[in-house]
């Protein structure tokens, strides 16, 4: 098996202290001590030491956000999301795929889009496709979750913004990447959605799903692609109330601020959306996993080859939102509002950041 | 075009532990291609794919190296190579580039030799330019970008003070800048092939070599301080002590 020393040396770093399995969504959603970041990682040491690979083992590294979480917490410096990508690389290679995950990524090389031919539900008539500021939705909000998009862009029209959006926007890779680990395949991807944007004359990126952002900042860098500057679409909204640009009216809700685990944790942004809602008026109840420690809701990779888990582990974040005062819940990335909105409890409710930002400004 | 690159396989730290005959201590540290080399090969693959060729990769070392070698082949490398037997163990720079002058002849000649500029762990940056010497083939060194024209190559040689343009004729020998040169990753079609790649084993006997390794090697490392990171002998002064000095100073 083809694992690189860097896999290798990480999956043998644990020590078993158990503490990752009180904080991996997937395992405490479904209870399976094979969820635990350590459980793959033994694993991974068995595949390295003769045992064979087969579909139940490749099944359990599916079963895996890549959230980090074990990661933020470890305190060998153990990060799973390093061999658990690796494991599914060897999967596809080996043709090991489970077939509820291969039909995915079939979907993906055939059409490029997680969601594949769905159409974009945003509106972007009058939008031009070129210009020094480039807004990037991302597949989720342009096929799953229209309503983030479109609020993004009435709040930027609001505070007179030259943008422009592309109509046909390329994937990023980032799902890609999730499925099949950062191969050759994926890095081609990157580089098309890459040269998509430098088409566009941009000068810096707003990029409203974190998922892209966090590639495009890090892994874009790493495989040598060049990009102009790399803004979140929750640090730029908030730079332009900072600037007076947008004046929102006061909501006062109390709510509690759900952290996307790849913008709190692989971009290591926590303050930029609680700014959002101090201008709004809100008041945050902030639930014990909060910032870099937050845990995940699930995404939207997820919930398309594991749509039960996902939804759990979406049903595990509520029922942390529940142990605050708050009884509405908000966050700022696509895949979030795709798996929190309609997995509400009964007397809770979600709301967009950015629908609820441009609702109020 | 037949190209050769030789790559070593270097620890993924700076935190390296050294034996009692200062020699690394490699068993505990994962091991990474060294960056350097990682340009070296991109820059093959990409010659092979605008020339037509075949792109051969190299190293020597312990049989762990294979690892490495699979991943340039999953990469895009036609063929691997490793040099692997206990009697290499050692080999100091001048011995290193005696053993791959010994296995370019072995395999038949290349019309070009990439190499890394230097490797991370050792930093001598030796290798390459005493494989070219050894040959009797042009070397062109610290080279941030090339280019193939009909027979001969240009090449952008990086300098204290800005570049210098270099054409020479093939077959030549060229040592590549870290980071020049972005390496592919491995793709999933590579990766199939990689997996069960025949990967050619050399040794000295192969190679004809009656000695080598640390008992051939002229180069003794007698001794090696670590260096005082972080460590800076300043010492804060009032601006009254200040000026003092500066007129002691001034004296003097």
């Amino acid at each position: 098996m083809m694992f690189s020393e860097k896999a290798k040396k990480h999956a043998d770093a644990c020590r078993f202290c158990w503490m990752c399995r009180h904080l991996c969504p997937v395992q405490l959603a479904t209870g399976k001590e094979s969820n635990t970041p350590r459980a793959k990682g033994l694993q991974v040491s068995m595949i390295e030491r003769g045992y064979a690979m087969d579909e139940n083992l490749c099944e359990n590294m599916y079963e895996c956000m890549l959230c980090g979480a074990c990661t933020n917490d470890c305190v060998t410096g153990f990060e799973p999301p390093i061999y658990i990508r690796e494991a599914r690389t060897q999967a596809v290679v080996n043709d090991l795929v489970p077939g509820h995950v291969q039909k995915v990524i079939d979907r993906i090389m055939d059409t490029g889009c997680l969601y594949a031919d769905a159409a974009c539900k945003v509106d972007l008539s009058g939008i031009p496709e070129t210009g020094d500021t480039l807004l990037w939705l991302g597949e989720t909000a342009r096929c799953a979750v229209p309503e983030t998009a479109n609020a993004l862009i009435s709040l930027l029209k609001k505070a007179n913004v030259s943008f422009a959006v592309l109509k046909n926007e390329p994937a990023s890779g980032c799902a890609l990447g999730d499925l099949m680990g950062y191969v050759e395949d994926v890095r081609q991807m990157a580089q098309q959605a890459a040269q998509a944007i430098l088409a566009s004359g941009a000068k810096q990126v707003i990029v409203l799903d974190s998922y892209d952002a966090a590639m495009m900042r890090h892994e874009y860098q790493d495989w040598g692609i060049e990009l102009p500057q790399i803004i979140t679409a929750t640090a730029f909204v908030s730079s332009l109330i900072e600037e007076k640009k947008l004046s929102p009216k006061s909501a006062a809700l109390t709510l509690s601020y759900h952290d996307g685990s790849r913008l709190a944790r692989d971009l290591d942004e926590h303050q930029p959306a609680r700014d959002i809602l101090a201008a709004m008026g809100c008041e945050i109840k902030e639930m014990f996993q909060h910032k870099r420690l937050a845990k995940c809701c699930g995404s939207a990779v997820a919930a398309q080859y594991m749509p039960q888990i996902a939804q759990k582990v979406a049903k595990g974040r509520w029922e942390d939102a529940a142990r605050t005062d708050a009884k509405i819940l908000t966050a700022a990335c696509p895949q979030s509002t795709l798996m929190l909105k309609d997995t509400a409890p009964q007397g809770y409710e979600y709301q967009d950041l950015f629908v609820l930002l441009n609702e109020h400004t | 075009m037949r190209i050769l690159v030789c790559l070593k396989q270097v620890p993924d730290t700076t935190e390296v532990k050294l034996s009692a005959d200062f020699t690394l201590q490699r068993d505990y540290i994962a091991q990474i291609m060294n960056p350097a080399d990682e340009s070296a090969l991109e820059l093959a693959l990409q010659w092979r794919a605008a020339h037509q060729g075949h792109v051969t990769v190299l190293t020597m070392g312990p049989k762990r190296s294979e690892s490495m070698l699979r991943e340039a082949l999953a990469r895009g490398a036609d063929q691997a190579v490793l040099l692997s037997d206990p009697a290499f163990a050692g080999a100091d720079t001048l011995v290193t580039a005696q053993c791959i002058q010994a296995a370019v002849h072995y395999l038949g000649g290349f019309d070009l030799i990439l190499c890394g500029k230097r490797a991370v762990d050792g930093e001598t940056g030796q290798v390459g330019p005493l494989l070219g010497s050894f040959m009797d083939i042009p070397c062109l060194v610290n080279l941030t970008r090339a280019e193939i024209r009909k027979n001969a190559v240009r090449a952008w040689q990086l300098t204290e003070q800005g570049q210098i343009l270099w054409e020479t004729s093939l077959p030549a020998l060229l040592t590549l800048c870290e980071w020049s040169y972005p390496l592919r990753l491995p793709s999933i079609l590579g990766l199939r092939k990689a997996k069960n790649a025949p990967l050619q084993v050399l040794t000295p006997h192969d190679l004809g070599i009656a000695s080598c390794g640390l008992k051939a090697s002229p180069t003794r490392v007698i001794h090696v301080d670590a260096s005082p990171a972080g460590v800076r002998p300043c010492r804060m002064l009032s601006p009254e002590e200040g000026l003092e000095k500066i007129l002691e100073g001034a004296k003097k």
